[in-house]
């Protein structure tokens, strides 16, 4: 059975999917609820939770008509240098401002990458994505937060109300 | 002059994901729907997911769609899983009679709302200020009203205490939860935690649909609210302004 650390892991997944706490706490709760009459069958539940929680998702953007896994073109630059990404440096307090930048395939690779520590390669085989995928989004990632430490002055007037 | 505290990407994402938690109250409901035992799953689903239906986004309701539909199909199959000494029978077969009919959903609705009101799950907002509550439901397709017969139907002093979202009969309810006092001085602080010596009352509201609902009576036509046991509390249903009402008060309080 799931204990505390591994609830508030999956609401963590859950918040990088949809990065709201009321939304993250819905998706776990249906997804919960489908994983259970069948968690027998389940070896890794927490993959499989996931899995759940992502097609859920995919599910509300798709019939809310929101574009947050938008399609990967043959031309979308991928990050070619993963050091690139693990030596960015920003101010801490920007974290928020960055997550609100990213859409949910950035997030959702952003806490794969940092908080489960997973490569690329991991990435890909959990999502069951091409690994090319992951690395566009990685590198979306790396310019969008790149870009943002780079305006830090700016950050107060983000915060004023023009977000 | 601001902090600034750089630190990797990684880093600062790791900081930022271990902040978040989920509220003690969620966390606890989780455990609570996991410790369902597989056999009781589909018993006790529908009761975990009222009291996990605080918010009404479109997320969750899409998502909950799968299940609503499963429910549902346990729900009206003529051989309900369901255990058969506590829970009253739902379906109803080509002959049974209207009146049969309704005594069956007056039965389900008891059963449903005193086995709420027995747990006295924590309140989503507290006062005293019936308006103050009734602001908190944003999520509703109804607005909660005051009602005219529900003082009537007690002794006692009632206080209201707060409420929360639920559902009846998977519609979408508002559970208002009042302390029931027998002198008005003896009416304590307003806390959010029952104490084990306090009576409680709960008002259950939501949009009545003849459909969903049966015949019920309607107060402002006259008709007396239906009266009932559950568990051995006292229910009354009735209809008031359109909405269908269901009270439920401890014996004690009676």
């Amino acid at each position: 059975m799931l204990d505390k650390t591994q609830l508030n892991g999956l609401y963590r997944y859950g918040l990088s999917l949809t990065n709201n706490s009321a939304s993250a706490e819905d998706l776990l709760q249906s997804a919960l609820e489908r994983w259970l009459p069948r968690r027998q069958h389940s070896r890794e539940p927490l993959p499989y939770i996931r899995r759940i929680m992502r097609n859920l998702h995919i599910d509300i953007c798709r019939r809310n008509a929101i574009i947050d896994f938008e399609p990967i073109t043959d031309d979308t630059p991928i990050l070619l240098d993963t050091q690139s990404l693990e030596q960015l440096t920003i101010d801490r307090q920007q974290l928020q401002l960055i997550v609100d930048q990213l859409n949910s395939a950035e997030r959702e690779v952003l806490y794969y990458w940092a908080v489960l520590e997973y490569t690329a390669s991991e990435i890909a085989a959990e999502l069951d994505e091409p690994r090319g995928t992951v690395l566009s989004r990685l590198y979306r990632l790396k310019e969008k937060s790149r870009s943002l430490a780079e305006n830090q002055p700016r950050q107060s007037d983000l915060q004023g109300g023009t977000l | 002059m601001k902090n600034t505290e750089h630190t990797t990407l990684k880093q600062a994402s790791q900081h930022f994901y271990a902040e978040q938690q989920l509220p003690d109250a969620s966390l606890e409901r989780f455990e609570q729907l996991l410790s369902v035992e597989k056999s009781d799953l589909e018993d006790r689903l529908p009761e975990l997911k009222s009291s996990s239906s605080k918010r009404f986004n479109p997320s969750a309701l899409v998502a909950s769609v799968g299940v609503a539909a499963v429910i549902g199909s346990i729900w009206l199959a003529p051989n309900l899983s369901f255990n058969r000494a506590e829970q009253p029978l739902l379906s109803s077969s080509p002959m049974t009679s209207a009146p049969q009919r309704q005594q069956q959903m007056v039965a389900s609705i008891a059963f449903e709302v005193t086995k709420n009101h027995i747990k006295l799950k924590p309140l989503e907002v507290t006062s005293q200020d019936f308006n103050t509550v009734r602001n908190y439901f944003t999520q509703l397709d109804f607005s909660p009203q005051l009602s005219r017969h529900f003082p009537q139907l007690t002794s006692t002093v009632l206080t209201m205490a707060g409420g929360r979202y639920c559902s009846i009969q998977s519609e979408t309810a508002a559970q208002l939860r009042y302390r029931s006092t027998p002198e008005p001085s003896a009416a304590g602080p307003s806390d959010t935690e029952p104490s084990p010596t306090e009576k409680w009352s709960t008002l259950y509201q939501t949009q009545y649909s003849k459909n969903t609902f049966g015949q019920l009576p309607h107060i402002e036509q006259g008709q007396a609210p239906i009266e009932t046991y559950s568990r051995g509390l006292k229910v009354n249903i009735w209809v008031e302004r359109q909405l269908l009402m269901v009270s439920v008060e401890d014996a004690a309080s009676l």
